[in-house]
């Protein structure tokens, strides 16, 4: 106990020197302290590999694709010594973590699902763990600031002049942030072409922006889309499941109909409910993008308005809001699907409303 | 004005003036499942539970709004 807080501390003690640390080291270096804005974009940026269709791939696929591959390890390792019964420290301290985060989203899906929590827990779980980790996976240090330099995409971008830095063996650049030159549209448009081949030409540009190899997948609305598509539509999968065909009765209310009366209302609302569950989408995309999104930014800004220890606070609150962005989700979809699988009007709701 | 200082300022406000709903709402939430957790200590787990389903409700009226603000900074118009 007392050795795991001196190492928290200790942690803690150089996660504040960062700042200090790493802008001597740049002044060191005969570069100056300023550092280069970064380019707050939100459509992702492609970065040079090849993809299929002679795309390329963009800088928040790439970050899925490694996130996927951690989760995949994780789970493999926890399996291995689960099977072995060696889950007890300290032979196997993360698949510990792991396996009890997982209990207790188990506990918490058989608590709300009821029967079926047992089969909704795998598609809950998958999405908590995957957005779990691709959000803290972007709090790492050199996720969205290591990256390509090349000519910016988008106008009134600050770009500003590369420089290189020889420190023994090892030869980098780096942005100068002494003088910024903002983009106008023309550039963009217009010349692009030529100056990449400017570029291309001297091997550098000349007003540049770094484009990130890892940017965090939730700052990218196709990842956060595709995860409420998939959500949404196994919402009606399991609906279809648990009542077969009187599923659809919550949407197109034709049994009320023939009830007349208040039965007319109830149709009315059946047609609404279509309406919420498509904005059920939007707002499962949105939420998490504009949290994990709105994060980037602020972290962006609280580095240039004071570099020193301040952005370490910032950072705890981006690993607190990662934490309940992506248990929301996941509570979210668990809460959906229950609901969905709960007959709606039928049983429960349709005695009363034929005494109105 | 000049559209990129109007797409600017109709962003901000979006976002500001839609805000201030869902804080409201958000804000009676929290203080209606803080008293009922306060009078029943033991209902606190479902009040968790709803509380935070009624939160995210609340809130997607504000991530409406920063949808808005979004598209009128980001995507060409």
């Amino acid at each position: 106990m007392r050795k795991a807080i001196t190492v928290l501390a200790v942690l803690g003690l150089l996660v504040f020197m960062c700042g200090p640390l790493t802008s001597f080291l740049f002044v060191g270096l005969g570069v100056s302290p300023y550092g280069a804005f970064p380019v707050v974009a939100l459509p992702a940026e492609p970065l040079p590999i090849p993809w299929f269709g002679g795309e390329q791939m963009s800088n928040t696929f790439l970050t899925t694709l490694i996130v996927d591959v951690l989760l995949l390890l994780l789970f493999g390792i926890t399996m291995r010594y689960a099977r072995r019964g060696a889950l007890l420290p300290p032979k196997g301290r993360l698949a510990n973590i792991t396996e009890a985060l997982s209990e207790v989203f188990y506990n918490f899906a058989n608590s709300i699902g009821g029967k079926r929590g047992k089969s909704i827990f795998p598609l809950a779980a998958t999405i908590f763990f995957l957005v779990l980790t691709a959000n803290w996976f972007k709090l790492l240090p050199g996720a969205e600031s290591i990256g390509v330099i090349e000519p910016p995409h988008l106008a009134s971008v600050k770009a500003y002049a590369p420089r290189l830095i020889e420190w023994g063996p090892l030869s980098f650049y780096t942005l100068d942030g002494t003088q910024p030159r903002e983009t106008t549209i023309a550039e963009v448009h217009g010349e692009a072409g030529a100056e990449a081949e400017h570029a291309e030409s001297e091997g550098l540009c000349e007003a540049c922006v770094i484009t990130p190899f890892v940017r965090g997948p939730a700052t990218d609305l196709n990842f956060t889309l595709g995860l409420a598509l998939v959500t949404m539509v196994m919402v009606q999968v399991w609906g279809v499941r648990a009542q077969g065909a009187r599923y659809f009765y919550k949407f197109i209310n034709i049994p009320a109909l023939r009830q007349g009366g208040m039965g007319y209302m109830m149709f009315l609302v059946g047609l609404l409910e279509i309406i919420s569950e498509l904005s059920r989408i939007i707002s499962f995309a949105f939420r998490l993008l504009g949290n994990i999104f709105a994060g980037t930014v602020l972290i962006f800004v609280m580095s240039f308005l004071v570099p020193f220890i301040l952005p370490a606070g910032f950072y705890g609150i981006e690993i607190a809001v990662g934490l309940i962005q992506a248990a929301v989700f996941a509570l979210l979809a668990l809460v959906f699907i229950s609901m969905a699988t709960h007959g709606h009007g039928d049983e429960s709701h349709g005695s009363p409303a034929t005494e109105h | 004005m000049d559209l990129l200082a109007a797409r600017a300022l109709g962003a901000g406000l979006a976002i500001g003036l839609g805000a201030i709903g869902p804080g409201i709402g958000i804000g009676l939430l929290m203080l209606g499942a803080l008293q009922a957790m306060g009078r029943n200590p033991d209902a606190s787990g479902t009040i968790t539970t709803n509380m935070i389903l009624g939160v995210a409700f609340t809130e997607a009226i504000a991530i409406y709004a920063l949808v808005i603000a979004l598209i009128l900074i980001f995507v060409g118009i």
